[in-house]
């Protein structure tokens, strides 16, 4: 396909009519939270847009990212929207292998140089000159810098990218730090999750096709339009929290009936995202749904925050034992002290005592 | 917004340092009022100490008769803030899960419109003894840093826990973590303070009492 | 397959409906139907931008009611177009192939145009149809 055709002419090619390409405007503006009466300026918008290159980078990463973006069911308005991108360069996507597949990537780079998007999914390892993970024989650093030097703009898809995720949990053995702390002079816009909503995904991408520039982010990166609110804001369950109503196991009454699941450690009320509006698996629902709480996933370090069944009210460290030690410590302290005083005392009396006749 | 690792940082080692200042200067204190070196009284005893020290006990817990309007005041506020907060820091549920988390058992709470109406008094109570103790003269004069600086770091646990739990001005994490550092301060002023009373105030009724007894002063 | 597979049934109490957001909604598409009496302006509600729990959505479905109209668009999926007990206000939902919700909507107009052919499809229908015209008449001549 060649990359400067519009979208417009690309979708009549395909046989989509003017009605599914108007519908799958208004699908666009809902997902990218618009104004409704602004469909028909983004279906305007998007005719004349043209197919952006797009080079995929996949580094410290468990491919779910992908799987997440490919295993929605085709065909969606998902993956037409992955249509509309001219993807060069996906190592787990790509028909080509070896150094052809390192040849598409080099000649997609020169080619819409300053223009094309650079997606990354995977954190990057730093440890030992970075050789934990390495492509075609170079480091992820490596690829990752030279790849980063014609890109319009970044995308980092799923936690690992956005904030280290997995890899860099303690003890982070590889060094594994986010795109962001390697590249500073590109706009980065994170998209987390582990994985990602595929809807958000493309909703990035979408906005991009459709104005030309990034959305409007957070100061995580993150587009304000899928992260501007936590799940525990637009949880179904909330009107439950509101009233102390909670599931205290995960098959009591409680937990039948729909309840709270705050005290089972539900990380909603600290995550930002939509899995609450826009759902999973083809909008059947999400984990609060299918009766767990929320893991936080797409939060930085949420792997670090302690237990995924901690509630938020609770210590996540070890305060029992710090607590004795520090009983034990003061009253030892108070014992001393007053041991000290009692001879500080019995001194003082002695030295009062002392006083004989011979004094007089 | 607060950064990330700042709130996994109040959730976890800012509590570790809270808690052991906390029990530690408690234990210290305590322990050193009760071992205090007191020198051995000669006289023949009057009277029993157990008695009247928990007599004074209870006695030192109605004072209202003999009150005028605004000792009545600072009675009824006082009881007010005091069993509002026991009510909102024992029997909130959220507490309860932390205190399970520390202590290793836990029990039944309260529902969230008595803790809410709990929360309410006690920080009106608060704010009712703030403006007696600064338009009153003597109250006034008897006043020092201490005594505003106890009022301020017990009042924002109690504020900033009622907003946390309407969600009021900021997201959830902001608030927990503003929360959590308001009752971080609280937990390392009181040993220090004489907002150590939390401990020591039926101890000391008990030593009055019981050194009375001892005298045979007391009825 | 649908959320109702998971065996979890959740009771919000009737009062937590909040009927406010609920009779926002309601005055909006009402101050809208006004408008469109007067100059013929429609306006469309996305209903996924507002801050709806489910039950609030179904309750909202059901004052508006049932009218006489539903339209049915195969483009990318499956679209219901369906005029409420209010004439003038449609509730419209766009699935995709799998009958997954990807719009739902309040339209305020006399028709969705959505449902108008669109002018392009017209035009290459026309040029489609002159075609066969002319096939049909070639196709008469050659016959005895």
């Amino acid at each position: 396909m060649i990359p400067n055709e519009s979208l417009g002419t690309l979708l009549a090619q395909r046989g989509v009519s003017r009605r599914a390409f108007l519908k799958f405007c208004t699908a666009i503006t809902s997902l990218l939270a618009l104004p409704p009466q602004a469909v028909h300026a983004v279906a305007a918008a998007l005719e004349k847009a043209r197919r952006p290159s797009v080079i995929w980078l996949s580094f410290q990463e468990c491919t779910g990212c992908t799987e997440s973006l490919t295993r929605s069911y085709s065909p969606t308005l998902e993956t037409l929207i992955f249509d509309m991108i001219s993807l060069d360069y996906h190592h787990t996507l790509q028909a080509a292998s070896g150094t052809h597949a390192e040849k598409s990537r080099e000649e997609a780079m020169k080619a819409s140089f300053g223009k094309y998007l650079l997606v990354v999914d995977g954190s990057v390892p730093l440890r030992d000159g970075g050789i934990y993970s390495t492509i075609a024989g170079r480091t992820n650093l490596d690829i990752l810098q030279e790849s980063a030097k014609g890109a319009a703009a970044i995308v980092s898809v799923g936690t690992c990218a956005s904030f280290g995720g997995l890899p860099k949990a303690r003890p982070n053995p590889s060094g594994a730090v986010p795109v962001s702390e390697v590249i500073r002079d590109k706009p980065i816009v994170t998209v987390p999750g582990c994985p990602p909503i595929p809807a958000v995904i493309t909703g990035v991408l979408a906005h991009y096709l459709t104005f030309g520039e990034l959305p409007a982010l957070d100061r995580l990166g993150r587009p304000v339009s899928f992260y501007g609110e936590t799940i525990h804001d637009r949880c179904y369950r909330r009107p439950f929290y509101d009233r102390g109503k909670f599931a205290k196991t995960f098959d009591d009454e409680g937990a039948r009936a729909g309840w709270c699941l705050y005290e089972l450690g539900c990380k909603g009320p600290t995550t930002r995202n939509s899995c609450a509006t826009t759902k999973w698996n083809g909008g059947i629902g999400f984990p609060i749904e299918a009766g767990h709480g929320c893991l936080g996933c797409s939060e930085p370090d949420f792997w670090d925050a302690g237990s995924f069944y901690t509630p938020l009210a609770a210590a996540t460290v070890d305060v029992t034992t710090v607590a004795e030690a520090a009983a034990a410590i003061g009253a030892g302290a108070a014992v001393a002290m007053s041991v000290a005083d009692e001879a500080k005392r019995r001194a003082a009396r002695k030295a009062h005592e002392k006083m004989t006749v011979k004094d007089l | 917004m607060i950064p990330e690792s700042f709130f996994f940082w109040v959730r976890g080692t800012g509590f570790q340092i809270a808690v052991a200042l906390f029990v530690g200067g408690m234990v210290f204190r305590m322990a050193a009022l009760a071992l205090m070196a007191r020198r051995k009284s000669l006289a023949e005893p009057r009277g029993s100490e157990w008695g009247p020290g928990l007599r004074m006990i209870w006695r030192r817990s109605f004072v209202l008769p003999q009150l005028g309007f605004r000792g009545k005041l600072t009675f009824v506020s006082g009881y007010l803030f005091h069993l509002g907060l026991l009510l909102v820091v024992l029997f909130l549920s959220q507490h309860i899960l932390l205190l399970r988390s520390v202590l290793g058992f836990g029990w039944p709470s309260l529902p969230r419109g008595v803790i809410d109406v709990a929360a309410v008094l006690a920080m009106a109570a608060l704010v009712v003894l703030l403006v007696h103790r600064v338009t009153d003269p003597v109250k006034r004069l008897l006043s020092d840093f201490q005594d505003y600086l106890s009022w301020t770091v017990t009042c924002l646990p109690l504020l900033t826990g009622f907003l946390l739990s309407r969600n009021a001005g900021f997201d959830y994490r902001t608030l927990l973590t503003v929360h959590l550092l308001t009752v971080e301060l609280l937990l390392v002023v009181m040993p220090f303070t004489k907002l150590a009373h939390m401990f020591s105030t039926f101890g000391a009724r008990w030593y009055n009492g019981a050194i009375a007894g001892l005298k045979g002063v007391l009825p | 397959m649908s959320a109702g597979y998971i065996p979890i049934r959740s009771e919000l109490p009737a009062d937590s409906l909040s009927a406010g957001s609920v009779s926002a909604v309601l005055n909006e598409i009402g101050s809208r139907l006004e408008i469109l009496c007067s100059s013929g302006e429609s306006w469309r509600i996305d209903l996924r931008s507002l801050p709806f729990s489910a039950q609030e959505r179904d309750r909202l479905k059901a004052l508006l009611g049932q009218g006489e109209v539903v339209a049915h668009i195969a483009a990318l999926g499956p679209s219901e177009l369906a005029e409420t007990g209010y004439a003038g206000v449609w509730w419209v939902t766009h699935r995709n192939a799998e009958g997954a919700v990807v719009a739902e909507l309040i339209e305020v107009t006399r028709v969705p145009d959505l449902l108008e052919s669109p002018e392009q499809d017209v035009r290459a229908s026309l040029s489609r149809l002159q075609g066969a015209i002319a096939r049909c008449a070639t196709l008469s001549e050659e016959l005895p």
